[in-house]
């Protein structure tokens, strides 16, 4: 009877472990500091339609999405028509979206709707074609983090294995926002029997938009005056190497001219008198990160086209 | 059977050596003469080996696929027929469109060239130049990767192949000329035909016949001639199907509409010359005017146009070549409206001119008011009326007789141009970034848009765009204007009679600042020019006029708006009389008076309407498409000798009128009447009785 009752509980406990399985199969694995995005525009498909008659209501409706890691303040989503053939009451909104976080890693998303109207054609005209433009200006920022090799023992002098050894390390895929940060170079200064490292951070334009300075994108989605020095500009805003940050650092330039042409980078060397690596140090892993500011300017355009209604 | 087949072989060598018009007896005969230099070297050269047939049968395959596999082949279709002619005929750019363009000109800095490094004949220039213009016409309308493929293939061809077979380079480009005709061109003609798309390059694949034919004699050429040969043979029996269910399927359908693609091709080849004569001209005086600082701004007909818009007088024909004096000279046509304006008026005279300039009124028919001389009719939308012009008592003479149509029509343009803050602009160019690929822009240089019509309204802006608003100062702004009327067609423009221009919200015109006067000296949006202006700057001596303007900032917040780039257009309209002729030549002889009371009899008097007058009994209608002969019992043709439709269509069912008289060279009339040069769309051919039945 025993064994009959142990052998009852072998097979329950057995039966109701077989119903777990293993949690791997669905892990969602979202590395969510990876990606080429910030904020992506999309323009929902019929909404314009292409075709609309004259005099007729129609809604742009705009995805906007946040497909990177900073949050959107202020981010100014715009919709330029032509007066002359569509007529819109409010054409301007305010973004606010969260970035993705270990602790929420979905994107946020915002649908806005436009209320249009097309406008009469010429007269003599069947149809006319009219181009919506839907620009999305916005700050953000991008942040790399890694681990560098600190190896003061430069000219491999010492007979001893090292831990690591400094190298370039490329970065693909991007950090989670439109400019990414595409290698870091590395080297070592020793002076004074003080190991300084220095860093080449090179930068590329992976989303696909524009680069504004940071705090000024707003200006570039509406009519206002903006300069020359406003444009292509992307701030080091921070950086942090071992238990050094940017005040550690002498960094050129301060404030990167983006050029989407040339080698786009910031070189920052650590300053001598912070140094407080010997260069007789073994050598050690530490973390490394990078945060860069800067304003970015996407545009997508629908052309519609506006069909006489009857004969005149 | 070797035998048989060797005689064909020895056939289609004779074929070939027609083909190349005798190539090589002239070689022999008159190369020396002919390559100069050239021809001892021409004697060494090496005849191609049969490895060029498989060559052309693997271009097949390329541009076919291969059956059974997932290779689709790369889809060459040569020449898009339709496309190619109406550039030719429709287009009234056509100047910029073929002559002004890449290939031409690559073709024509090789063909100098090649005038300044070669000592050739008159003969090799000239096909030197044909094959650059064919190889033109191939990268202005077919320029594409198989494309490039085929061309590759002929040039080589021809440098390897029949050069050295003929002994002679321009032979060899005669042949490489014709292949690439039939390649490009006829192949895509063929397939416009309804249901003959089964004879293409697959299965007639002309550069593998002409390079098995034209390849050295070898084991190998023959065993590929009997093979071309037997797989024709063989094929026979499928073609004759194919031929059968081609000519049981072909509609009557399919016909006019085969015979109205023919026929536009016909027509439009036809006018090559005319238009680019035309084109040359417009274009030289443009240059002209621009020359003389006479700024004239182009434009482009609206592409959602699609037909042309106006009015037209179609199918003008006399009822007769010959008259006898004193009889009534008739000519009749058919004045067609095409408009999408409310109504359009149209007045219309008409006349006979003697040899010495002497005009004589006609009467018109329908009669639309008191005045027999002059009918004005009013047409909404697309209408057509057939009108008649009678000549009473004429006199011996040659005459010209014609129609004299004055409507009067409205053109209306526009142009967009961007605007954005000036600062902004200036900070960009500064940063070398292109505004237009910065805010998504592809239209970045806006041509002027024109309805279509008689009259080309130009609209035009010398200004960069976009243009630099200063919001802090109206005054530093630079912004013009123009508006541009130029004569299209044969006509001749009367009067203009209003010329209306709208600006965007913020700017201002100002007549001080024109070439011409503004009604109230100034203005905003709305702008016209006074009528005393526009009479004094007659358009019909001069063919064409610019007005221009620089325009004055109001309000830079109401021209930019709030938009990062604010997209704006200048628009213009314009009413105008426009007068149209149309005549033909009819000669009055003396009257000879054993025939004159049968001629009176006979008289050809134009059917009304396509009715028959008094006793002239019923015109035929509902005529059977293959005898000609009216399917309604009882039905009389006139006595006046016409015969169906000399007349609007009419739908036989319906009883509607106004349906569309084919154009069509028809000589399906049936025996005893001649066509008369239109074809309806119900079966009724445009026929009247020949004068021998008569």
């Amino acid at each position: 009877m025993k064994i009959g009752y142990i052998l009852i509980i072998i097979i329950s406990i057995t039966l109701t472990l077989s119903a777990c399985t293993s949690s791997n199969d669905n892990k969602i694995e979202t590395d969510i500091y990876k990606g080429i995005q910030g904020v992506d525009v999309e323009i929902i498909k019929n909404a314009p339609p292409s075709e609309v008659l004259e005099n007729q209501n129609f809604q742009v409706v705009a995805k906007i999405t946040n497909k990177g890691v900073a949050q959107v303040i202020g981010g100014v989503l715009k919709i330029t028509v032509e007066p002359d053939y569509i007529s819109l009451t409010d054409d301007e909104d305010i973004i606010t979206l969260e970035g993705k976080s270990d602790y929420n890693p979905f994107e946020d998303v915002e649908v806005k709707t436009y209320n249009l109207e097309s406008k009469t054609i010429e007269s003599l005209s069947e149809k006319h074609d009219t181009i919506i433009l839907i620009s999305m200006c916005y700050d953000y920022t991008t942040r790399l983090s890694t681990t560098v090799c600190v190896d003061p023992e430069t000219y491999n002098i010492r007979p001893v294995d090292k831990v690591c050894e400094a190298s370039t390390q490329s970065f693909s895929g991007g950090q989670g926002g439109p400019i990414a940060v595409s290698m870091i170079e590395q080297q070592a200064i020793v002076t004074n029997d003080r190991y300084r490292p220095k860093f080449f951070i090179y930068l590329t334009n992976v989303g696909g938009g524009k680069v504004t300075e940071y705090g000024k994108a707003s200006a570039m989605c509406s009519s206002s005056t903006i300069t020359k020095e406003d444009f292509d500009k992307v701030t080091l805003s921070d950086l942090e190497f071992s238990d050094y940050t940017l005040d550690d650092f002498d960094c050129e330039p301060k404030i990167l001219k983006f050029d989407d042409t040339k080698t786009n980078r910031f070189v920052c060397t650590m300053k001598e008198d912070v140094s407080n690596i010997k260069s007789t140090d073994s050598g050690y892993l530490t973390g490394f990160s990078v945060t860069l500011d800067y304003g970015y300017m996407s545009t997508q355009t629908k052309i519609v086209t506006i069909q006489r209604l009857t004969n005149r | 059977m070797g035998d048989k087949i060797d005689k064909l072989t020895d056939r289609m060598g004779e074929l070939k050596n027609t083909i190349a018009s005798g190539a090589k007896r002239t070689v022999s005969a008159t190369g020396a003469a002919i390559a100069g230099g050239a021809s001892a070297t021409v004697n060494n050269l090496t005849e191609g080996g049969v490895g060029w047939f498989f060559l052309a049968i693997l271009l097949t395959f390329l541009d076919w696929g291969v059956p059974g596999t997932s290779f689709e082949g790369l889809g060459f279709k040569g020449i898009d027929a339709t496309q190619f002619f109406s550039a030719f005929s429709s287009i009234p750019n056509f100047w910029k469109l073929v002559i002004w363009n890449t290939w031409t000109m690559a073709a024509l800095i090789l063909y100098a060239y090649y005038l300044l490094s070669k000592q050739s004949s008159r003969e090799d220039k000239i096909y030197t130049a044909l094959l650059l213009f064919v190889l033109s016409l191939i990268g202005k309308f077919a320029f594409s990767f198989p494309a490039l493929l085929h061309v590759a293939f002929g040039l080589s061809a021809m440098y390897w192949l029949f050069y050295p077979y003929f002994g002679n380079i321009t032979e060899a480009k005669k042949v490489t000329i014709l292949l690439l005709f039939i390649d490009f061109f006829v192949f895509s003609w063929i397939s416009a035909i309804p249901n003959l798309d089964w004879i293409t390059s697959a299965t007639f694949p002309i550069w593998a016949i002409f390079a098995a034919l034209y390849t050295r004699p070898s084991f190998l050429k023959k065993l590929v001639t009997y093979g071309i040969i037997l797989m024709y043979i063989f094929s026979l029996p499928a073609a004759y199907l194919q031929y059968k269910n081609f000519k049981d399927s072909i509609t009557e359908k399919d016909r006019a509409e085969t015979r109205k693609f023919y026929t536009n091709v016909w027509t439009n080849a036809g006018n090559f010359w005319g238009n680019l004569k035309k084109e040359v001209t417009n274009s030289w005086n443009d240059t002209r005017r621009t020359v003389s600082g006479e700024d004239f701004y182009a434009s482009q007909v609206d592409t959602y146009s699609t037909e042309p818009l106006g009015v037209f007088l179609e199918d003008v024909e006399a009822g007769d070549e010959k008259y006898q004096a004193g009889d009534t000279v008739s000519i009749a046509g058919r004045l067609k409206v095409s408009s999408i304006e409310d109504t359009v008026t149209a007045t219309i005279r008409c006349y006979a001119k003697d040899s010495d300039d002497n005009l004589t009124k006609g009467r018109i028919s329908p009669v639309k008011g008191s005045d027999e001389y002059e009918s004005t009719i009013n047409f909404r939308g697309n209408e057509e009326e057939y009108i008649i012009c009678n000549l009473d008592d004429m006199p011996k003479g040659s005459y010209e007789v014609g129609f004299n149509v004055t409507f009067t029509f409205t053109t209306q343009g526009y142009l967009k141009t961007y605007f954005m803050d000036k600062e902004k602009k200036r900070a960009m160019v500064a940063k070398k970034i292109d505004p237009f690929q910065y805010f998504g822009i592809t239209d970045t240089l806006p041509t002027s848009i024109h309805t279509a019509g008689p009259i080309e309204l130009g609209i035009g802006s010398v200004n960069t765009l976009p243009v630099g608003v200063n919001t802090a100062d109206p005054n530093d702004f630079s912004a013009s204007l123009g508006i541009s009327l130029k004569n299209l067609n044969e006509g001749k423009i009367k009067k203009i009679d209003s010329i209306t221009m709208h600006i965007p919200k913020g700017l201002r015109m100002d007549e001080k600042d024109c070439n011409t006067k503004i009604e109230g000296g100034k203005c905003t949006e709305t702008c016209t020019i006074p009528k005393s202006e526009l009479q004094r700057n007659s358009l019909q001596e001069i063919e064409g006029k610019t007005f221009r303007c620089n325009l004055r900032l109001d309000d830079a917040g109401l021209l930019l708006g709030s938009t990062p780039i604010s997209i704006r257009y200048y628009r213009a309209e314009a009413n105008y009389t426009y007068q149209i002729e149309e005549t033909v030549a009819v000669t009055v002889e003396k009257i000879e008076e054993e025939e004159t009371t049968n001629t009176t009899a006979d008289a050809t008097k134009i059917a009304e309407g396509g009715k028959c007058s008094g006793t002239e009994g019923t015109c035929k209608t509902n005529c059977d498409s293959t005898t000609g002969e009216s399917k309604v019992e009882g039905n009389n043709e006139c006595a006046n000798t016409l015969f169906c439709c000399n007349r609007p269509c009419e739908n036989p069912e319906t009883g509607q009128t106004g349906g569309t008289c084919l154009t069509a060279v028809n000589n399906d009339c049936p025996g005893g009447y001649t066509h008369i040069g239109g074809w309806c769309l119900y079966n009724e051919r445009c026929c009247k009785k020949t004068e021998a039945t008569t």
